[in-house]
């Protein structure tokens, strides 16, 4: 700044007053001496003075009135400090009651979203369906001893989702010391349990332990393991005896399951059909060694029976006792058709507990030329699947035509086996109608249906078909279940007739009809025949229901031993001159080649001139196996000799048992039985366990009460989620009224402060405030609506009384504060009530030794004419309807007794206890229009008669018979118990007799688990007569 | 030499209203020109100004009791202009507000009209060229005719400040006060 700027500085500042007093006199009297700076001071005068004119600003004044208004009516009205006070203070109190007011109203929507709600919720019940792991187990309701065991086990949560939890479980005495542990983890919510063969005989609880997470479940479940007991084969050194002859016989022991020999203390007795009582025979072993108890007994000289029933009891036998029924017949009395219906024993001839049926067995005769046996597989057609109906229909070897199949009615394929000479046999394959008739008819070129069998389709819930029926015993069982009704529970069910050996347990789900594929992994252990079925398991929604497991299929399989004795003999010629001396080498070897020690039991006869030749697989091995379970049908004649020679006809073999019927071994209920009961010592209380548990499979899950308890923990979630939204409304609404209230004292307070000039301002406000109170109050009174999640309105609360202590440990839940408070009412509930888990709901599958078991009635039907068949049929299958006539008493049965033991119908087998005793009532159907449909002759006594031809035709040999002495087959070699050397042989002399004739010599071998059977032939022939055309020996296969 | 005051005797107590529209009669160009040079157009000028009756009418039971009715009515202006100025809206119209107001001149003869309407404008932008602050004292001095101290106790701040912001705005209208021969320099 130079001097001028500075000096005009300090004239503005002059000319502001901003100079003091001295300085303002000093430059006023400089300007007053110098021109320059008092022009200067003039021109700067005049600048501010224009400045002063810019500062203001020139307007019309305004209308102070309407100020003067505004300023009043807007003014606080209170005048005085009180007032003002009193005002100011309601001004805040109210702005505070108002944010309050706003506070009041969005609390609850900013607290509660429904979709955050709904959202929380879900994501709390699916955390807390993971909490709960319900465990499910699947198992031998009997399991078998000596042999692996399976229990299937199922995890899922409380969501019904499967859960791969690890999964613990421990087999248990009954001490509740360790028998068995494993630790494995479920896939897809599965996992198998197993108990090896050598533990199962000490278990008695099965306890199962889940965890997934920080869930646990427990469930325990009672097992039980008895094993059978031993069963005794009789064998004599004769099939027919005379009286007053000696017989010896020899009962081998075994154990049904493992085919070892075991020791039991045993008793012969025999008994008479026309005495009442029992025959201690003296003259027999009281013990076994090497499973092998023998004796002689000197039949009565009285003539007036036809059988004695040879009976070995014990209370170590299962049953007690078996018996064997021996023909008693006087050959010089007799007239050869006798001899010939005595000496024929068959395949599925009695053998235990049949005193009442006498001998006879299965047809107890030949069988007639053409007959027809017709059955579905697993016993019922069922509608709405494909079905196979089996068939085997016997002609004449002399017809060369086969039978023309062919389906009337509809489009059934047809699979046929030509590989038998004398008979037909196959299967029609397809989709039968419910309620629908279905004929198998013989027909007879150019004439009325010879034979007829009618099976109606039922509506059941799934049909089987095996398909490995006859396969080696390490093989898996292969089963395709065919499934008409979707959501039905099927389990599939493989038992020795004691024990079951293996079972699977499924949902089918909600397709249907489909084919669903089984696969049972049976212990090796299991061998010969064996019984599948099918059972329908109804759903277990009402546990009060009665309804129990239905039996809807059940076939017969065969399981080749893999474990089998292979015997070799050297030394027997096929021809012999009488009086030679022979020395037979019999050798001994396992599957493996390798040399056995084994007990051997030989039996040599000469062959009846008469008789023909036996037909069943005679010897220890195919009674064993098969003979002793499996009642064939009439038709499958020509059985071979040898059980193994059936193995290698696998197809046949196959058809056979799914036409055969399974032979119970009921408990004695005859006064016959009575007697060997009363005679056998008091059965302690582990002797018939298995008659009282009729479960083959059982299913036990801890899946009901983890579902209440879920419930209840979802019901308290839902508690507490109103619980806290009507805590959320309550202070609300408290709020509410509590606001609106202080906002009415306010406003009201302004009111009279402020007056009415005001009443714009505090007006709505206190019509607001009275509205907020209005509504707390009134909603302080609403119920609170439900607050509901998506998937779950309505929560299932289940009675807490379901639970006991428990169930509480069952559970060990590490649920949140909810779960835990749920206990803590449990606790409290202290209710002890129905256990928790469902053993209480268990099931029944029946076990058919039982006689309230789920019964499988036969839908095949047969009715036959008088006449026997012409050589050329033809089976056909025909549906329509079918005529009735009345049914066919069954008491003379195919078992036959040894009055009548002729040919019974199909629907009435042997044995009395097979698919057809399930209390079917056969129908059967006269085809020919001049047969009466109420014609008695389908009775007993036209089955007597209708055998007439056919023991014509079989007496027919017995036309050139000379002497008495060939009619019957005698004895000449018995050797009850023999040992191997440890190189598997063993030499046994033979001395022939001098009477000529073909003689057969039959071995067997039993020991550690394996069976051996073979059969040869000897022909003695006078040297002066022997020629090299006769007929050539017949070797049987081992 | 200092200006004289002008300072107010009381109004009696029954005319109190009458004293205080006869005071803002005759202080409305002054006021209006603070308000206005504070606010930055007229309108809001007109809204403070009213305000400012307002404020002096609700309060005018304290006139007896104020002894310079002039320095009160002003600074209560100042003040109201200072709240509307804070206001986002007042900024608001105030950014918008760009339009020229013109203050009408009691001396607009023909003659000298262009030269002092240019003279006018010129010292109008200067004085809105001022800081606030600046412009507070400058205008409170030059309208409201207030000696530095009541300045000091209107505004409360210290009079040495006062003082201070009086001679930096003078400082800075002396170079649009200047006569036209000097030489003017660049305020930058």
């Amino acid at each position: 700044m130079d001097d001028r700027e500075q000096i005009q500085q300090q004239m503005l500042e002059l000319i502001y007053g901003l100079l003091s007093d001295e300085e303002s006199a000093e430059l006023v009297d400089r300007i007053s001496s110098d021109g320059q700076l008092a022009r200067d001071y003039a021109e700067l005068k005049e600048q501010t003075e224009l400045l002063a004119e810019v500062t203001k600003a020139e307007s019309e004044p305004p209308n102070y009135g309407d100020w003067k208004r505004l300023a009043d009516d807007d003014r606080p009205t209170p005048s005085t400090p009180v007032a003002t006070w009193a005002s100011r203070s309601l001004q805040v109190v109210a702005a505070l009651a108002a944010c309050l007011l706003i506070a009041a109203l969005g609390y609850p929507m900013l607290s509660v979203d429904q979709e955050d709600q709904s959202i929380a919720l879900a994501k709390q019940k699916k955390t807390l369906a993971n909490n709960f792991l319900s465990v499910s187990v699947t198992g031998p309701s009997l399991m078998a001893a000596e042999v692996r065991n399976d229990f299937f086990v199922s995890i899922e949560n409380a969501d019904a989702q499967p859960v791969d939890a690890e999964v613990e479980y421990t087999f248990k005495n009954p001490e509740g010391a360790t028998v068995y542990y494993g630790l494995t983890k479920a896939t897809n919510g599965q996992v198998v349990c197993q108990i090896p063969a050598d533990e199962v005989s000490y278990a008695a609880k099965l306890e199962v332990v889940a965890r997934h997470e920080k869930a646990k479940s427990k469930l325990d479940v009672d097992v039980k393991a008895a094993p059978p007991k031993p069963i005794a084969v009789i064998q004599t050194d004769r099939e027919i005896a005379e009286p007053g002859e000696t017989v010896n016989f020899r009962a081998v022991v075994l154990d049904p399951q493992t085919n070892r020999d075991q020791s039991a203390n045993v008793d012969f007795v025999y008994s008479i059909p026309s005495q009442r009582g029992l025959n201690r025979i003296a003259s027999a072993e009281r013990s076994t060694l090497k499973g092998v108890a023998q004796g002689q007994m000197q039949v009565p000289a009285s003539r007036d029976f036809d059988n004695v029933d040879l009976v070995v009891q014990s209370p170590q036998l299962q049953n007690f006792f078996q018996q064997r029924a021996l023909p008693v017949v006087d050959a010089s009395d007799k007239k050869s058709e006798e001899l010939l219906r005595l000496g024929t024993r068959k395949y599925g001839g009695s053998y235990a507990n049949e005193a009442a049926s006498g001998y006879g067995g299965y047809g107890g005769g030949a069988a007639a030329p053409a007959q027809i046996a017709t059955k579905p597989e697993g016993g019922n057609l069922v509608a709405g699947v494909s079905n196979r109906l089996r068939y085997m229909t016997s002609r004449d070897q002399a017809s060369v035509t086969r039978a023309q199949m062919q389906v009337r009615g509809v489009e059934a394929k047809q699979v046929a086996e030509i590989d038998k000479l004398d008979q037909d046999y196959g299967y029609f394959e397809f989709v039968p109608q419910p309620m629908q008739d279905y004929t198998v008819e013989v027909l007879e070129e150019n004439s009325p249906p010879l034979e007829e069998q009618i099976a109606q389709a039922k509506d059941l819930p799934a049909a089987i078909q095996v398909n490995n029926g006859v396969a080696r015993a390490d093989e898996p069982l292969e089963v395709d279940v065919r499934v008409a009704k979707p959501n039905s529970t099927l389990a599939l069910v493989a038992n020795d007739g004691f024990n079951t050996i293996g079972h699977n347990l499924w949902e089918a789900g909600v397709n249907a009809p489909i084919t669903q594929p089984i696969q049972l992994d049976l212990p090796v252990e299991a061998t010969g025949a064996q019984r599948v079925q099918l059972y329908s398991i109804p759903p277990q929604v009402d546990e009060d229901s009665d309804a129990e497991p239905e039996l809807i299929a059940e076939r017969i399989i065969y399981r080749i031993p893999v474990q089998r004795y292979d015997i070799d003999v050297n030394g027997l010629p096929a021809q012999a001159e009488p009086g030679q001396s022979l020395d037979v080498q019999v050798t001994v070897k396992d599957e493996f080649d390798s040399p056995a020690q084994a007990t051997l039991g030989v039996q040599m006869e000469r062959m009846s001139d008469v008789l023909p030749q036996s037909q069943q697989p005679v010897g220890l091995e195919g009674e064993w196996f098969f003979n002793r379970r499996v009642q064939v049908p009439a038709t499958a004649t020509d059985l071979p000799e040898s059980i193994r020679d059936l193995e290698k006809d696998s197809v046949w073999f196959d058809q056979v048992l799914a036409l055969s019927t399974w032979k119970e071994e009921p408990a004695p209920s005859t006064a016959d039985g009575n007697d060997y009961m009363a005679d056998v010592a008091a059965p302690t209380e582990d002797v018939v366990p298995a008659s009282k548990d009729k479960l083959p499979v059982m299913r036990r899950s801890n899946k009901k009460a983890i579902q209440s308890e879920y419930q209840q923990a979802l019901a308290a979630i839902h508690a507490e989620w109103e619980t806290q939204l009507e805590g959320i409304r309550q202070t609300s609404s408290w709020m509410l009224t509590f606001a609106g209230g202080i906002l009415v004292v306010c406003l009201i307070g302004l009111a009279v402060v402020q007056g009415l000039p005001k009443v714009g301002v505090w007006g709505p406000g206190l019509l607001v405030a009275l509205g907020a109170v209005l509504w707390g109050i009134f909603s302080l009174n609403l119920s609170l609506p439900d607050i509901t999640s998506p998937s779950a309105s309505q929560p299932k609360m289940v009675a807490l009384n379901e639970f006991n202590e428990k169930s509480a440990a069952v559970s060990d839940m590490q649920v949140d504060g909810v779960a835990q408070e749920l206990k803590k009412n449990r606790r409290a509930d202290g209710a002890e009530a129905a256990k928790h888990d469902d053993n209480g709901n268990r099931f029944s599958m029946g076990d058919t030794r039982s006689g309230n078991v789920p019964q499988l009635r036969p839908a095949v039907e047969l009715q036959r004419n008088n006449l026997p068949s012409a050589p050329k049929a033809q089976v056909e299958l025909r549906s329509g309807p079918a005529r009735f006539v009345q049914p066919t008493p069954s008491a003379a049965g195919m078992g036959g007794s040894a009055a009548a033991p002729g040919i019974a119908p199909m629907s009435n087998p042997a044995g009395g206890m097979g698919m057809s005793d399930y209390g079917a009532t056969p129908r059967t159907m006269r085809s020919q229009p001049d047969a009466p449909a109420d014609s008695g002759n389908n009775g007993p006594q036209a089955e007597t008669e209708e055998m007439a031809p056919v023991e014509s035709m079989l007496a027919r040999p017995t036309e050139n018979l000379g002497a008495v002495d060939k009619l019957l087959p005698e004895p000449i070699l018995w050797q009850p118990r023999l040992t191997t050397n440890p190189d598997g042989q063993l030499n046994i002399p033979v001395q022939l007799p001098q009477q000529p004739g073909r003689y057969r010599l039959l071995i067997d071998a039993h020991g550690s688990g394996r069976l051996g059977t073979v059969v040869r032939y000897v022909e003695v022939i006078p040297p002066k007569i022997a020629a090299p055309t006769l007929s050539p020996m017949k070797k049987a296969s081992n | 030499m200092e200006h004289s005051r002008r300072a107010s005797s009381p109004p009696p107590a029954g005319n109190r209203g009458d004293t205080l529209e006869t005071h803002f009669s005759g202080l409305h160009g002054e006021l209006l020109g603070t308000l206005y040079h504070l606010l930055g157009n007229m309108d809001d000028a007109h809204d403070a100004l009213q305000e400012t009756f307002i404020k002096c009418w609700r309060n005018r039971d304290q006139l007896p009791e104020i002894e310079n009715v002039r320095a009160w009515i002003f600074r209560i202006a100042v003040n109201t202009g200072r709240d509307m100025r804070m206001t986002a809206w007042r900024r608001k119209r105030q950014a918008l507000g760009d339009e020229q107001q013109v203050v009408p001149s009691k001396e607009a003869t023909p003659e000298h009209h262009a030269h002092r309407s240019e003279q006018m404008e010129r010292l109008r932008i200067a004085v809105s060229e001022l800081r606030d602050e600046e412009r507070e004292v400058f205008l409170l001095r030059q309208n409201g005719d207030l000696t530095y101290e009541a300045i000091a106790d209107a505004l409360s701040i210290p009079l040495g400040t006062v003082k201070t912001r009086m001679r930096m705005a003078l400082t800075h209208l002396r170079e649009h006060l200047a006569p036209q021969d000097s030489p003017r320099k660049n305020p930058l």
